[in-house]
């Protein structure tokens, strides 16, 4: 799960606030990141089960 | 008579806040009508077909961060969601928000539509398509 810092002062998020992939379904991340809106802040693979 | 008066009309656009630099916005909710006219019938008979929406948003330019261009430039080509509100209030009877999603972008005016000297560069764009749901609450 990626997760990412708002970074601006005019999303719906309040800046500093840290969301995740769900949050962000049916916008569009890529440009959000491209306009220094976000910030991703880490991916953690995740373990497969065994 | 309480009718509306446009004055903070809300506009987010991929969950950013431009209504402070937005000129005007027309959402058009609109579904396909479908004929289905057939002998023996004397008149035009249709049937609703899929949403067809469109928003059109006109907004100052700004390149400044996180403004107008920083939102806009790679939205093009793309698809995302845009909610419109009367006034920035809360979501209420008296104050729907109409949200638009899967709505696709397909040009953007950086530098206004005219590009004339001295000119205020306005970017409209145009968002078709995408499925529009009200709420009230």
């Amino acid at each position: 799960m990626t997760t990412y810092k708002v970074l601006s002062d005019n999303m719906v998020w309040p800046q500093g606030t840290t969301i995740s992939d769900s949050d962000l379904e049916g916008l569009n991340v890529q440009a959000l990141v491209d306009g220094g809106h976000l910030k991703a802040e880490n991916s953690k693979p995740t373990k497969d089960k065994e | 008579m309480a009718v509306s008066v446009l004055k903070n009309a809300s506009v987010t656009i991929n969950a950013v806040d431009l209504s402070s630099l937005v000129e005007s916005v027309v959402l058009t909710f609109s579904i396909d009508q479908l004929e289905v006219t057939a002998m023996g019938m004397t008149g035009h008979r249709y049937d609703d077909g899929l949403q067809s929406n469109q928003c059109v948003v006109n907004l100052y330019q700004d390149f400044a961060a996180s403004k107008t261009e920083a939102t806009v430039y790679s939205l093009v080509g793309t698809t995302t969601t845009v909610i419109v509100k009367p006034d920035s209030g809360a979501v209420s009877a008296t104050n729907p928000s109409y949200t638009l999603s899967n709505t696709y972008l397909a040009a953007h005016t950086p530098l206004g539509s005219s590009g004339r000297v001295g000119e205020m560069p306005m970017v409209q764009l145009t968002f078709t398509g995408g499925d529009l749901v009200k709420a009230t609450s």
